[in-house]
């Protein structure tokens, strides 16, 4: 609903500003910000006297404040107890409840924290024992740790489970103002006669499943009704209002779906508002994260144009201080209300996501945050903005929230006799208030923003607060530690800023600077509107069919007649996207002699050359988005997100071998021609991983793409050869794999396959290379049967989101995709049907449309698998939950996502490469036999873990059979160099992709092995640990009781189990290395996961080839 | 199942290992610790 030209104009500059550098940001806001030198020292002063008497009142105060101080987000402490807070309310059974407390409680020294704060609440919070009747006075630290261990030992759970619970209630208390919006509204009547008024927040998460929408919007209705109630006409600034989460009114509340939150969402908040302004009351839409601020925007000015709302004060908005954009945001917010002749209330705050924001940012590759980086740019942004809004009385109704004794001086001082009010939150920052609003203080109005909802449902918010506010830097935190100097506290934020000129933070790295070795690729931002609109513009355009060939070094040109093949889009099938002559046998033997001879001059290059080579082609790569983005959508059926997430991972690749080669392979010896066989599912990046990884390591590629996807690869081999890599060092030879891949991995010359797609084909490839003496390297990346387990201790709205995500993202065409979701029996009855909502809830069409979540499968084949799969669970009486198909589905091969409800994991027997998510219920005390269970599936690719509880987390980590294994998280996107990828057992060979070891296994005398375990760089908020361990049993057949003996020393120290034919030298030898070491009558049975060999080449070749045939 | 006999320099020890990536999503209680404890007043 942008109208007028003013604020158009005004919308554009804002989205500039939306990730502009910082400094230039900043600059012109300094001199809105400062105060000239009088008014300053009177704010300094004033601040002073207010900070002064906040530490006066503190032993009183009990409130955050203390809390955090003497549980310091850097203690250990601390962080066990903001865990606890956060999670052990809504864990159902008791089990699960102890298991938490005593992986929190057991390890923190909670004796130190206990007397040394004075406050009461804070010692009480601390150990959360005032109900056992032990902790009344709280300075009688002797007996509590004691106490406590003493309970634990005793088994005493019960107590202490009532006991903490009772303490994490109380901690809700302290900043919950009530469960009901009647309790709150009781509880809110003493403020209100020391001055206060209030706004109340319905708490809760985000609104996955439209039952979730529907249940807060009636907690809306309902708390405007009762607010009203009791408004008794005091007018919207003096009464008592209401705040609205968008995200809590609708579940898709994104950019991508902005059609259905205008048709749908925008009725509810209507409604909302006309019910507020009937009742007389102020409705404030609350902000959320940076990318849904245009959205907000829209809504809120559609509000401000309705003639049925003319007449009311009472419409609110509320501006982020962080965001790049919030003077800008102001500028729409006085234009906006001057278009329409009516005042605005508007809530000027710092913003609570900043953390997010930035991780965010890093995670997508953006071009910079839309957050500043540094508290006091924010502070200058606040008072800049909060100049704006006095400037403008007659637009605005200013709201200032905020805890910083300095800025509400400053503001004071600024404003002089103003119509304006302060804003806190409740439990946090009243002891700078109470001096505020007291009508022997400053005599101003301050609203509290309190949030309202059962404690389950509160205490993760909470944590949030806590967290942001108890931050050590935070003035919350350090208006109350004495250590900090009054002084201190009230600097003038203006000329800090200009003493830093503006920069960022230095410990807060850029997005494509986030590591010390390659630069980070590019992402799209798609809640940038001119981003869309050039990807829309991409999308619509579709061009003639390209017409592709096989591309062979020039000397080896073949005449011969070739098959033609039509590449349809799967989204479409009328859409014709490009036609490829795939290559013949002739074609093979040709490319492969040339990769051999004119081949050779690539290997003879020296690393660094080939390194910059590859250097060139990511950049190109990046640069072609335009063009492989609407190339990936129409050939594979990928998203515009998930086609640009390839374009990412290729460049990446390319960045991240070339460092690896030059850092590993300096003085290594090429292998030879090697064979890239990749898959349709990432026909780019894929591609491109295997032929960049051929390459680096100084190896010719002979590059066959996915029979569907060839015209992606063509023009990934096109950027490749652009930025130099001649052409007899990358060939090009599309077509079947049952012809041109075999008849290359057949062809004797090639030093090696690199292979991604089935376990099938994988073992062919297996058997086709064991004849050979000469050891050629096969690394194959195949399926998985990829589990998440989620115990009662996760956040159900974290689960389902994720396990979303990772099953259906990509229509589940995807390696790591999740097969199986396991939930603890005790919240399936919560979890299952917020998953079956959030299945409701997602569109699946052709991603030609950008609000498309779930694209095609790639072909009727696929599509015949899965739909019988599902067809079959149905048969045998599972309960089957499907999504609903867009009718353009009609057109092109989709697969309606399916969530199977099981009994057994063990009832998953293969991988169905689709949209499916099997979903089981586990028993509390059955989690060890589950990853038994997942483990004898003989997969291990992918795995995924919710629980907040340590000890579990570690268990399901060190027992289960996965190469890559994600904790609270999803289980897709393994990002190049931050998360090697690739599994084990029947889900490939390794080295892993992206990951140290792979360049390392296609040369010979690579730099030796690097330490492990290695915490890898990778975006702020996540931990990636990458190690080695044993494969497991290996057998060893050496020849000569010496040959066996270094076989056996060699595996056990590189942590297998070994198994050697029973022989009386060998059983000395089991003997001599202990248990780990044992003999059996036949090795090989059953199936070692590997076997050392010596002897004489056919010895070798003919156990190869007897193992490979199964 | 990988058939390992020795080269000219001997077995290949990375044959003999399996790699493991463990990736923990450290803010999923609510907060992201590290930035919010980075100290604010370092100059750029």
């Amino acid at each position: 609903m942008v109208e007028s030209p003013t604020i158009i104009s005004i919308r554009d500059r804002m989205r500039r500003q939306y990730r502009s550098p910082e400094e230039a940001v900043l600059d012109p806001l300094l001199d809105e910000a400062a105060l000239s030198p009088a008014p300053l020292a009177r704010a300094q002063a004033l601040a002073a006297r207010l900070a002064e008497g906040v530490r006066a009142a503190r032993h009183k105060a009990g409130g955050v404040d203390a809390l955090m101080l003497e549980f310091s987000l850097d203690s250990r402490e601390g962080i066990a107890l903001m865990c606890l807070a956060e999670a052990l309310l809504r864990v159902p059974d008791a089990a699960t409840r102890d298991r938490l407390i005593r992986d929190k409680l057991a390890r923190g020294n909670w004796r130190a924290h206990v007397g040394r704060s004075p406050s009461l609440f804070v010692n009480a919070a601390a150990w959360g024992l005032l109900v056992t009747g032990r902790l009344v006075d709280s300075r009688s630290e002797g007996t509590l740790e004691a106490a406590l261990a003493s309970l634990l030992r005793k088994g005493g759970e019960p107590l202490i489970r009532k006991g903490v619970d009772l303490a994490m209630r109380m901690l809700g208390q302290q900043f919950v103002l009530g469960r009901t919006i009647e309790e709150a509204l009781d509880h809110a009547r003493e403020r209100r006669a020391c001055g206060y008024r209030f706004s109340f927040d319905m708490l809760g998460e985000a609104a996955l499943t439209e039952d979730d929408a529907q249940r807060y919007l009636a907690a809306y209705e309902h708390a405007i009704h009762a607010i009203g109630r009791r408004a008794a006409g005091h007018g919207v600034t003096v009464g008592d209002g209401i705040s609205v989460k968008l995200s809590a009114l609708h579940p898709r509340y994104i950019r991508a779906q902005r059609e259905r939150v205008m048709d749908e969402l925008y009725p509810r908040v209507l409604r909302l508002a006309e019910l507020a302004a009937s009742c007389g009351i102020g409705l404030n839409i609350d902000a959320e994260e940076a990318d849904r601020l245009e959205l907000s925007l829209d809504l809120f000015a559609r509000l401000a144009s309705e003639r049925r709302l003319a007449a009311w004060p009472g419409l609110g908005f509320v501006v982020q201080a962080y965001q790049k954009r919030a003077r800008t945001v102001i500028d729409e917010l006085v234009a906006l209300a001057r278009a329409h002749g009516r005042r605005l209330m508007v809530r000027l705050v710092k913003g609570a996501y900043w953390d997010t924001e930035i991780k965010r940012a890093q995670v997508d590759g953006l071009a910079d945050y839309p957050v500043f980086t540094r508290k006091v740019h924010t502070d200058v942004s606040y008072l800049a903005c909060a100049r704006a809004m006095l400037a403008a009385p007659d637009a605005i109704y200013p709201q200032f929230a905020t805890h910083n004794a300095f800025t509400i001086a400053a503001l004071h001082t600024r404003a002089g006799d103003a119509d304006y009010e302060f804003q806190c939150l409740h439990g946090m920052g009243e002891s700078v208030y109470d001096q505020v609003v007291a009508s022997d203080g400053l005599a101003r109005p301050c609203r509290i923003y309190a949030p309202v909802g059962s404690h389950e449902t509160l205490l993760a918010y909470l944590v949030r607060r806590l967290l942001e506010n108890g931050a050590n830097s935070s003035f919350v935190n350090r208006i109350v530690d004495p250590a900090v100097p009054i002084a201190e506290l009230v600097a003038d934020p203006v000329a800090r800023a200009r003493a830093t000129g503006g920069t960022p933070h230095p410990r807060i790295a850029l997005p494509p600077n986030l590591y010390a070795d390659r630069r980070n690729s590019a992402g799209l931002d798609l809640s940038d509107e001119g981003t869309i609109r050039a990807a829309e513009a991409l999308l619509a355009t579709a061009g003639p069919p390209l017409v592709v060939v096989p591309l062979l070094a020039p000397a080896s040109a073949s005449p011969g007649a070739r098959r033609q093949r039509e590449i349809r889009n799967p989204a479409d099938r009328d859409d014709l996207v490009g036609v490829v002559d795939e290559a013949t046998g002739d074609d093979v033997t040709r490319a492969v002699a040339a990769a051999c001879d004119e081949g050779a001059a690539w290997s003879a290059l020296a690393v660094d050359a080939r390194a910059r080579c590859l250097g060139r082609a990511a950049d190109a790569i990046e640069a072609a988005a335009p063009v492989l983005l609407p190339l990936m959508v129409r050939e594979a059926g990928k998203s515009v997100a998930n086609a640009h997430g390839e374009v990412r991972e290729a460049a990446d690749f390319c960045r991240y071998y070339a460092a690896q080669a030059r850092s590993a392979l300096a003085a290594a010896i090429p292998r030879g021609p090697l064979a890239c066989i990749a898959p349709w599912n990432f026909p780019l990046a894929i591609f491109v991983g295997q032929v960049a990884a051929a390459l680096a390591a100084g190896n010719p590629a002979l590059a066959k793409p996915a029979e569907q996807t060839p015209l992606t690869a063509a023009a990934a081999v096109a950027l490749l050869h652009g930025a130099g890599v001649p052409p007899a060092a990358l060939q090009y030879l599309p077509g079947p794999g049952e012809t041109v891949g075999a008849a290359l991995v057949a062809d004797p010359r090639i030093a090696g396959v690199l292979f991604t797609g089935s376990t099938e084909v994988a073992r062919m490839l297996d058997r086709t290379l064991a004849p050979r003496t000469d050891d050629p390297v096969l690394v194959a990346e195949t399926g998985g049967l990829n589990a998440l387990i989620a115990d009662s201790s996760a956040l159900p709205e974290q689960v389902v989101a994720d396990a979303m995500a990772s099953a259906f993202d990509s229509a589940g065409q995807r390696c790591s995709a999740l097969r199986i979701l396991c939930v603890q029996e005790d919240v399936a009855e919560r979890v299952l049907p917020m998953l079956r909502g959030a299945l409701a809830q997602l569109r699946v069409g052709d991603p030609r449309r950008l609000d498309t979540d779930v694209g095609p499968v790639i072909d009727a084949h696929a599509q015949a698998r899965i739909r019988d799969h599902v067809a079959g669970w149905r048969e045998r009486g599972a309960a089957v939950h499907e999504a609903a198909l867009a009718p353009e589905c009609a057109r092109g091969t989709f697969v309606a996502p399916a969530i199977v409800e099981i009994d057994d994991v063990r009832a998953v027997t293969h991988e169905v490469f689709g949209p499916v998510l099997h979903v089981v219920r586990y028993r509390e005390d059955a989690l060890h036999d589950l990853v038994e269970a997942l483990n004898a599936t003989g997969y291990g690719l992918t795995h995924g873990i919710h629980s907040r509880i340590d000890e579990t987390i570690q268990h399901v980590a060190s027992q289960v059979r996965a190469g890559n294994v994600y904790v609270n998280r999803n289980v897709i996107g393994a990002v190049v160099g931050v998360q090697p990828f690739g599994g084990e057992g029947l889900s490939g060979t390794g080295p892993k992709a992206g990951g140290p070891l792979y360049l390392r296994r296609l040369a010979r005398g690579a730099e030796a092995l690097p330490d492990v375990p290695q915490c890898l760089a990778g975006p702020t908020g996540e931990t990636n640990v990458w190690s080695l361990h044993g494969r497991g049993r290996v057998a060893c057949l050496g020849e000569g009781e010496a040959a066996l003996r270094h076989q056996a020393e060699l595996a056990l120290s590189l942590g297998n189990t070994v198994v050697l034919p029973d022989t009386p030298h060998a059983r000395r030898l089991c003997d001599e290395l202990g248990s780990r070491c044992s003999v059996a009558e036949d090795p090989l049975a059953p199936p070692p996961a590997a076997v050392l060999v010596d002897g004489p080449s056919q010895r070798v070749t003919a156990l190869r080839e007897t193992l490979a045939a199964g | 199942m990988p058939v390992i006999a020795p080269s000219a320099d001997g077995y290949d020890p990375l044959r003999l290992v399996a790699e493991r990536t463990l990736t923990t999503n450290t803010t999923a209680s609510g907060g992201n610790a590290s930035l919010l404890s980075l100290e604010e007043s370092e100059p750029a």
